[in-house]
């Protein structure tokens, strides 16, 4: 009897060292879970059945299930966005537009709701991202075209040039506003910048599965046929 | 020798846990830690009932000869306190679902951060 | 640095502690198992001693397990609701569900009530009913057991059965002779003796499974099932 309990002491002591070195919270739940089988065998073999009854009900079955609940995500993603055309625009129902098209992409993979707040102008949106009021900003930003980025991260998700035309900067979709109106012209293009989201730093979460979902959509190629549907 | 078996594992357990609540970042590590200190804790009672032996305290019938029995009070103590442990850890979580819908997250120098920034 | 030094710390706090508790674990002769079961005439001599010699010490875990179910509760009153809109429920899975269910209400009742003859009791079975209903729950519908709890009244009953554990464990706990004449009486190891500790098993149990499932029914409520 003494091995038994040896071995099951020792099984305890190294669960519960990998239960704190998990790398996510629900590895540590189950870890948690099967500790308390253990103690719950230990004491039955010591002479206490009582005891070992109730852990063993308590400390498997009840546990798991309340922590399970309380670690679940369950929150809303706060969206800020400008209007502006083909990228994010009220259409007839609901809204429309590339980023759109993304945000909810990504957002329906990881089992989120979207809420979406209309702002007039860059400077509103990045003090209701500073406040806490709101979690991601959209609407066709670009990096150069913020002044100071503290508390705010930045989160590319196209590379696109930026054109010089008869000695003024262009972005990207004017560039293509006037293309279409008038296919002669040239212009050259100057710099690579790119179209960002603004995150603000205290919503990690919502940073750690934007970029890993960006990758796995560039990766399938789904982020190309998006660009060639709107743009 | 059960006896010591059980009550240095469980030595190590409460050790663990507390090393556990002071030094994890998220909150729901910390939690369960403080629930890894409290299986220990029981598990300590456990070993101190285990002392005089290891036969459960149930008697079949009055007049036999006395065997090894264990002792029943620590076992009658730590009873309720496991019931009671987990009625605890509902009411931590219920602080920690409280926190996560004001401020979004579950990191506890952040939330410290953001605290000390709004006074 | 930090993770280093809280190591060495803690390591000799608990080789201390070690090195101290060794006289109280070396095994010792007397044991009082033999003289509880003759004196208050019941097997389980685990039960009798919550119940019949320490019951001053149960009273108060009861008033205080209530009063934490009270507080969560409460305390949840400010969180938003989640909308119960889609919950999917499958209907196989629903029957397992409710086998489930039932197994545990037939171990309630056999764990409880044989409370002082064989390992068991109140606390135990109160658990063992409460992660049985709320797995019938979250297969079948939560919103199906609420109203079935509003149509039995299970507030009441709740109330009247807590009245009745406070006032006869302080009984038992200011005269404790009424109750171990009474247990002489009975014969040993029949399902009606011990005196009182049946019917205190039962009310523990129930009271142990309401609060139990009203601290689980406020998580669901607000965080939607699983």
């Amino acid at each position: 009897m003494v091995p038994v309990i040896i071995s099951f002491g020792v099984l305890f002591v190294a669960s519960s060292i990998l239960a704190l070195k998990s790398s996510s919270s629900f590895n540590a739940v189950i870890w948690f879970g099967i500790l308390g089988f253990l103690a719950s065998a230990m004491m039955f073999l010591a002479g206490a059945p009582d005891v070992a009854l109730t852990q063993v009900t308590i400390g498997v079955v009840l546990v798991v299930l309340v922590y399970i609940m309380a670690i679940r995500k369950q929150r809303r993603v706060r969206l800020g966005y400008i209007s502006k055309q083909q990228m994010i625009e009220e259409g007839e129902d609901g809204l429309a537009g590339l980023e759109w098209d993304l945000i909810s992409k990504i957002d329906e993979k990881e089992g989120y709701d979207v809420d979406a707040v209309n702002y007039d102008n860059l400077r509103e949106a990045i003090n209701a991202l500073r406040s806490g009021r709101i979690d991601v900003i959209c609407g066709g930003i670009t990096r150069d075209s913020l002044e100071s980025d503290e508390g705010i991260i930045l989160v590319p998700y196209l590379t696109v040039n930026r054109y010089e035309y008869e000695n003024e900067l262009l972005d990207f979709l004017e560039m293509k506003k006037l293309m279409r109106k008038n296919p002669a012209i040239r212009a050259v293009p100057e710099k690579e910048t790119e179209f960002v989201f603004l995150l603000s730093e205290t919503s990690r979460d919502i940073r750690a599965f934007f970029e890993k979902d960006l990758e796995i959509l560039v990766h399938s190629g789904e982020l190309e046929r998006l660009v060639s549907k709107h743009l | 020798m059960i006896s010591q078996v059980i009550s240095y594992t469980s030595f190590f357990a409460v050790a663990i846990g507390i090393f556990g609540v002071i030094t994890s970042r998220n909150l729901i590590r910390k939690i369960i830690s403080l629930g890894i200190c409290e299986t220990g804790t029981t598990l300590f009672f456990v070993g101190v009932s285990a002392a005089t032996g290891t036969f459960a305290p149930v008697v079949p019938a009055t007049g036999m000869a006395a065997v090894a029995f264990s002792d029943p009070v620590p076992q009658a103590v730590i009873i309720t306190g496991i019931v009671i442990n987990f009625s605890i850890l509902c009411l931590l979580l219920v602080f920690t679902i409280m926190l996560m819908n004001r401020y979004h997250t579950v990191d506890a120098k952040t939330i410290e951060r953001i605290l000390d920034k709004e006074e | 640095m930090k993770s280093f030094m809280t190591f060495v710390l803690i390591a000799y706090c608990f080789v201390i502690i070690a090195f101290g508790a060794w006289d109280n674990l070396v095994y010792r002769d007397d044991n009082n198992v033999m003289e509880i079961s003759e004196r208050l005439n019941v097997p389980n001599t685990v039960t009798a001693v919550y119940l019949q010699s320490r019951v001053y010490d149960t009273l108060f875990e009861i008033i205080l397990f209530t009063m934490v179910a009270m507080a969560v509760a409460l305390m949840l009153k400010s969180e938003p609701v989640h909308e119960h809109n889609n919950q999917t429920i499958d209907n196989s899975t629903s029957v397992y569900g409710s086998l489930v269910g039932v197994l545990s209400l037939t171990a309630f009742c056999f764990v409880v009530l044989n409370g002082h003859l064989s390992p068991g009791g109140g606390f135990a079975g109160g658990v063992i009913l409460a992660s049985g209903i709320s797995l019938y729950a979250i297969t079948s519908g939560f919103s199906g057991v609420n109203r079935q709890y509003e149509r039995m009244k299970a507030g009441l009953i709740e109330g009247v059965s807590f009245v009745i554990i406070i006032s006869s464990m302080t009984f038992a706990a200011v005269f404790p002779e009424v109750f171990q004449q009474l247990n002489q009486k009975q014969s040993f190891g029949a399902l009606f003796s011990g005196g009182i500790i049946p019917m205190l098993n039962v009310l523990i149990g129930l009271k142990v499974y309401a609060a139990s499932w009203k601290m689980v029914g406020e998580f669901v409520a607000r965080r939607g099932p699983l």
